[in-house]
Order: structure tokens, then sequence, then C-alpha cells
């Protein structure tokens, strides 16, 4: 049976007149991945800060390894990592010292911390880079660094907030694959982003927050579940007029749709066959289509349902 | 853990070039700019024919007139005096006939429109060296009546600028002092030291500082970590600064090297102090901090007469109480004492007050810091 390793209770934080987190509850199993999704600003750092015991709050209680989490409670902290969504390493060590420096807070055994920062530089894949100080790596190559730092003494519980903020594609699938394997090596994660895509990929249970408020909760498939829409048709047509569009409207579980000129978006609501009655509709007013293709309900889909607006802005 | 940290601590604060361009560069390049200017201020070639002055006919006139006229360089006389009325001497000085005249009352100078800067900062010069010197005997009397008649004695016996006489055990030549606030300067940047070493401990001033925090080291690790290899980064800084003026300068800061060591090491741990007590407390960010410290520092400097050798005085005269609270004053006053007197009764005065308020501010953050959490990051 699996441990309670984190249980937040009631947790609200106010800085003068914003409720950065209000009500806030939730627990992490040993051996999961949870994520926290939300927009900026949802109190998703705010919480990870609270639980870490950086930021003083106002109400609620937080139990890290069965125990208070407190500034002093070492014991707890020992067990934890930490990734923070700002870079947090020294400019004047490199590479190995900064990592060497952070695992030293944790290990005390110069040999073992020795091994540990060799492994840690295995990992992130920075062997070539040792001796780099930081300002001379790439934005990719400084994440990876970021995350060395913060799981070097091999924590039970590794808390990422947006480890992945610019960072180009393949860092980041490089740092989606290395979360994965310290989870497998036995690690339970706490995973927040505002990357849906991510949280989907990654997370074994979910929380979606907004205004710091738990929205909605649970595993990505019951989280879909929760919304009308079963799937979304688009399709690269020109020249619809207005007579096709309110035909198409007229189709059976169609709750929405939205043409562009160039691109028809299709949302349906349960039913069968409703990409083939809708190319019916196409071909009878001899419009020629383009490519065609259908999209699951995704996490964006559940916010969109709950709150009425879009999971990510729009220069993300 | 405390060896892991301090090894580490003490190689960020040497390879913080911004730190070291404060603490080193800029005192060496202040210092030989300090040597250039007032080793050509008495350029013998100058000094060829005296420098004309009156001094108006008024109490002490005759006084100071004997006394400028025993000034030499080189064996030449440096200024030839005339008592004049007030008008009268108003009259020369602006056709142009004499470079300055004095008041030897209140020591007030008028300087000719168009005389020459080097005779009139040599004019400049003597009057505030005259003023210091007669301001010695007075703070002589008051300190230790004892010792006054023979610090007297010894002040009027050479006055002379340019052989920078040795007026007492030690220097008393004005020059000095500008080399005193240079190396409290150093010791008082030590407060960027601190400020530095807070920012790496506090969680609300940089993201390296949050994650130390969530770790296990205990804050008074941390505290003591940071401040012992600020202590010592700034004593490197202070003994190099020290050691460039007496050894490659050439200036005299006294023959008791090891004090004079001492008092700026002393210092320096005052400047850490703090800076990293203001870097502890408060939620603003590090460069409005920093900013706040380089503002102090120079604001200081300028009070205890880093950029004008009187003001010191003038503040001594005006607003006593700033010299006796002006931390900058108070460690050059360590240097000063350590010349003036033959005994070291007033330097150690001096180096126990600097290392109360050092282990005051060390106190006060322990306390503010320990099991702090923030209000906001």
């Amino acid at each position: 049976m699996s441990q309670t390793i984190v249980k937040i209770d009631g947790l609200v934080k106010r800085y003068k007149e914003l409720t950065a987190v209000d009500d806030l509850s939730l627990e992490i199993q040993e051996g999961e991945i949870l994520g926290l999704l939300g927009p900026n600003g949802s109190g998703k750092t705010t919480t990870i800060n609270c639980l870490l015991s950086l930021l003083s709050y106002d109400e609620g209680n937080i139990e890290v390894f069965g125990s208070k989490m407190t500034p002093d409670n070492y014991k707890a902290k020992a067990k934890i990592g930490v990734i923070s969504q700002n870079v947090a390493v020294f400019d004047e060590l490199n590479v190995y010292e900064n990592i060497d420096y952070f695992c030293g807070l944790y290990i005390k055994d110069k040999k073992l911390r020795r091994q540990y920062t060799d492994e840690a530089i295995e990992f992130a894949g920075l062997n070539d880079f040792k001796k780099f100080k930081p300002k001379k790596l790439s934005g990719g190559l400084l994440r990876r660094l970021n995350i060395a730092c913060g799981i070097a003494h091999k924590p039970s519980l590794i808390i990422l907030d947006e480890p992945t903020v610019a960072v180009d594609p393949q860092s980041r699938n490089r740092i989606l694959e290395g979360i994965e394997k310290l989870n497998r090596d036995g690690a339970s994660i706490i995973y927040t982003s505002h990357y849906m895509e991510e949280v989907e990929q990654l997370c074994s249970r979910i929380i979606i927050m907004d205004k710091g408020k738990n929205i909605a909760s649970g595993t990505k498939e019951e989280l879909k579940k929760k919304v009308n829409i079963t799937e979304t048709i688009k399709a690269e047509v020109r020249n619809a007029d207005e007579e096709t569009l309110s035909k198409i409207k007229q189709l059976p579980h169609i709750t929405s749709s939205e043409y562009d000129g160039k691109l028809l978006t299709v949302k349906c609501s349960g039913g069968k066959h409703n990409l083939i009655r809708l190319i019916e509709v196409l071909n009878e007013h001899e419009l020629h289509l383009g490519r065609v293709y259908t999209e699951l309900p995704t996490l964006n889909d559940v916010f969109l349902e709950i709150t009425g607006k879009q999971l990510r802005d729009k220069e993300d | 853990m405390l060896l892991h940290m301090l090894k580490y601590d003490f190689k960020i604060m040497m390879k913080n070039k911004s730190l070291l361009f404060w603490l080193i560069a800029f005192p060496i390049i202040l210092g030989s700019f300090f040597h250039l200017a007032f080793s050509s201020i008495f350029d013998t070639e100058f000094q060829a024919d005296a420098i004309p002055v009156i001094i108006i006919d008024d109490e002490g006139a005759e006084q100071l007139s004997d006394i400028m006229g025993q000034v030499e360089s080189d064996g030449e006389t440096l200024f030839k005096t005339e008592m004049l009325s007030y008008d009268k001497a108003m009259k020369k000085i602006s056709d142009n006939d004499a470079e300055a005249a004095l008041d030897p009352k209140s020591l007030k100078l008028y300087m000719s429109p168009d005389g020459s800067s080097i005779s009139q900062t040599i004019v400049k010069q003597f009057i505030d060296s005259y003023r210091i010197n007669t301001s010695i005997i007075t703070e002589a009397y008051q300190k230790d009546p004892s010792k006054a008649s023979e610090v007297t004695e010894r002040l009027m016996s050479d006055i002379s600028l340019i052989k920078r006489g040795e007026l007492t055990e030690g220097s008393l030549n004005i020059f000095d002092q500008y080399y005193y606030n240079l190396v409290a300067m150093v010791a008082f940047y030590g407060s960027l030291v601190g400020l530095s070493t807070a920012c790496r401990n506090q969680a609300n001033l940089s993201a390296s500082a949050a994650r130390k925090a969530s770790s296990p080291l205990r804050k008074s690790t941390a505290a003591a970590s940071g401040l012992l290899s600020a202590f010592f980064a700034e004593s490197i800084c202070v003994v190099s600064s020290i050691s460039y003026i007496i050894f490659v300068l050439g200036e005299n800061l006294g023959k008791e090297l090891p004090l004079v060591y001492l008092g700026g090491i002393a210092g320096g741990m005052t400047g850490v102090s703090i800076g990293y007590f203001i870097g502890s407390v408060g939620s603003l960010p590090e460069n409005k901090k920093s900013s706040i410290i380089t503002a102090f520092t120079m604001t200081c400097c300028f009070l205890s007469g880093l950029m004008d050798a009187s003001m010191k005085l003038k503040i001594e005269e005006n607003v006593p109480i700033l010299n006796h609270i002006n931390p900058i004053a108070l460690i050059s006053d360590m240097f000063y004492c350590l010349n003036i007197y033959s005994d070291h009764k007033q330097y150690l005065i001096n180096l126990v007050s600097v290392l109360a308020v050092s282990a005051v501010f060390c106190a006060l953050t322990f306390i503010f810091t320990r099991r702090k959490k923030y209000a906001s990051l």
C-alpha cells in the first residue's frame, strides 16, 4: 500500500488583497507523479514555496513524510529535491562545482558526494561541459544543470517547478525522459507546468488550478470525462458558404463549429460517424477538402469547460 | 558541512569580478591617483618663487605670519606674507597682485580669481593642515592633558608641508588623512561583501538562496560559513590595499604596521557585518540594497574627508556627533590615533568599538534570520 508523503490541508496564502492560494488541499502518494497544471498566476509556485516552508501562509496545514513542515524540519528537507522555475546556480562556479556544492548540502561523505555528482552529470548529459561556467551554457543545458543540482543527492520527493520554461524541444524531451527515469527509480514527483502536453505525458494524477483553487483533479482520463466534447474535427476547406456552415451546425452531436476562411473546426459531443457525415455535407456542396483530422479532448478543453478561458496564454 | 560551505563561499567571493573591482582595483586606482596628485603639487620647479599671501591685519595675524614664514620647501621659504587691512587685501586680490588672502581669526581664505591653481591649492592645503594641527592640540588636551604639551611642542617645532615632518612619533601630514580614509573605505566596502553573502543565504534575494533554504542546511551554518568566508575575503582585500599604499606607493601609514593591518581587518569585519545585516533584513532587491550601501559608503567617505581632508574637521566643529557615528570616520580615526598618540589606548578603544559594532550586527542578523519564513519571494 502506497504511503502519503505530502498532505496539504486547507492551505490559504494571501498577498494583501490577493488570495494566491485559496483553501487548497491535496495529497501525494509515494511513487506517483502529480501534475499541478494551471495558467501563470494560478498559485502553483506559491503552493510549492509554502510546501517547502519558504513562504509563510495564512491558514492550513502541511505535512511532509508524516511530519509538519517547518523551516527546521531538516529530516524532511533532506529527502526533498527542488528544481525551481528560475535557474538556481552560481555563475562563479563551473558545472561540476555547482552540482558538488548543492549535493554537499545533503551528503556529508566526500566519496559518496563525488559519486553522486558524477552520476548527476551523467544523468543530465553534461559530461562534456563539466568545466563550463553557467554563462557559457545554452538555455537547455542551463536547465539541465539546474535539474542536476536538484536531484544529485537522490531525493525521495522531487519538486519540479516549470522546469522546461524557455527550453528548445530537444532539451525539453530530454528533460521529460529524465523525469520519467527518476520516477522509475523510485522518486515521487510534483511537477508544475502550464504546458498541458507535458503534464499529460508525465503525470499519473493531475490537479488543475486556477486563481489559487483546485478546480479539478484526477487522472487525465477522469478529467477528460468531465468535458462534454468527445472529439474535435478539423478540416481544411476553401470557400465554404453560410448555407454549408448552417447545415453542418444542424448535424447531430455537433456542439459548435468555427470557420476562419481556411480551417473548419467542429466540436462533437458523443455519437458515431461524425466525420463521415461532415464530409458528406462538404461533398454535397462540392467543396474541395485539404487535410482532415480529428483530435481527442485535451486538458485545455477541460480547463475551457470549467473556467471559460484558455489554459495557456496566447504568447506561450 | 561547514568546511564544504566555506570552501565554496570563499571561491564564489574571490571570483566575483564586481566585488574585486570595488575592493581591490578601485582603491588601487584611487590611491595611485592620490599619489600622483599629491606628489605633483609640490613640483620643485614651481616652487622657485615664494607664493604671495596676504594676511588680514586682525587678531593672530602676526602669529600666523610667523608660522607661514617658517614653512620651507627644499630650504626655500614657501610663502611671502604681507599684513594688510581687509579692504586693501581685497583690492590686491581682485587686482591679482596676490594669490590669496587669509583671515587669521576665522582662517577664511580669499582667492584671487586669476591666480595660479597650484599656488592656491598649496595655500589651501596649508590652511587645512594648520586647522587640523590646531585641532590636534585641543583634542590632545581633552583626551590626555598630561601628553598635550608634548604634542604642542612637537607640532610647533616644524609645520613644513613639504618635508612632511614628523610632528609626533608618527606623521601628521594632511595627505596621510586621505590614505587613512581610503583604507577605511576599502574596509567599509566589506559591506558589499556582506550583502553578497546575504544574497546567497536569503531566499527572497536569489534563486540559489531559495534552493539552499529548501535544503537541510541549518541557517546558523549558512550564516557562519558566509560570514567567515566574507571576513577572510575582505581581509585579503584590505591587506592588499594597505600593502599597495605602503610598499608600492611608498606612503607612510605609520610605523606600527601590524596594528595598521589589524585596524584595517577589524574595519573590514564591521563593513561585512553591516552589509550582511542590511542584506538580511527587509524585502528590497539586491541591486537596490547595493545602491543604498554604495551611496551610504560614499557619503560616509565624503564626511570623513576622503574628498576634502578638512571636511572631518568642519564636521567636528559643527556637527561633532556625525564623526562619532560615521563608521568610516571611526575606522580612519583608528589609524590617526595610531600615528598621533605614543600609547595605544585610544587606538584600542576604537578597535574594540569597531569590533563591538561588528558583533552586534552579526548577532542581530542571526536573530532576524533564525527560522525565517518569507511573506513573499
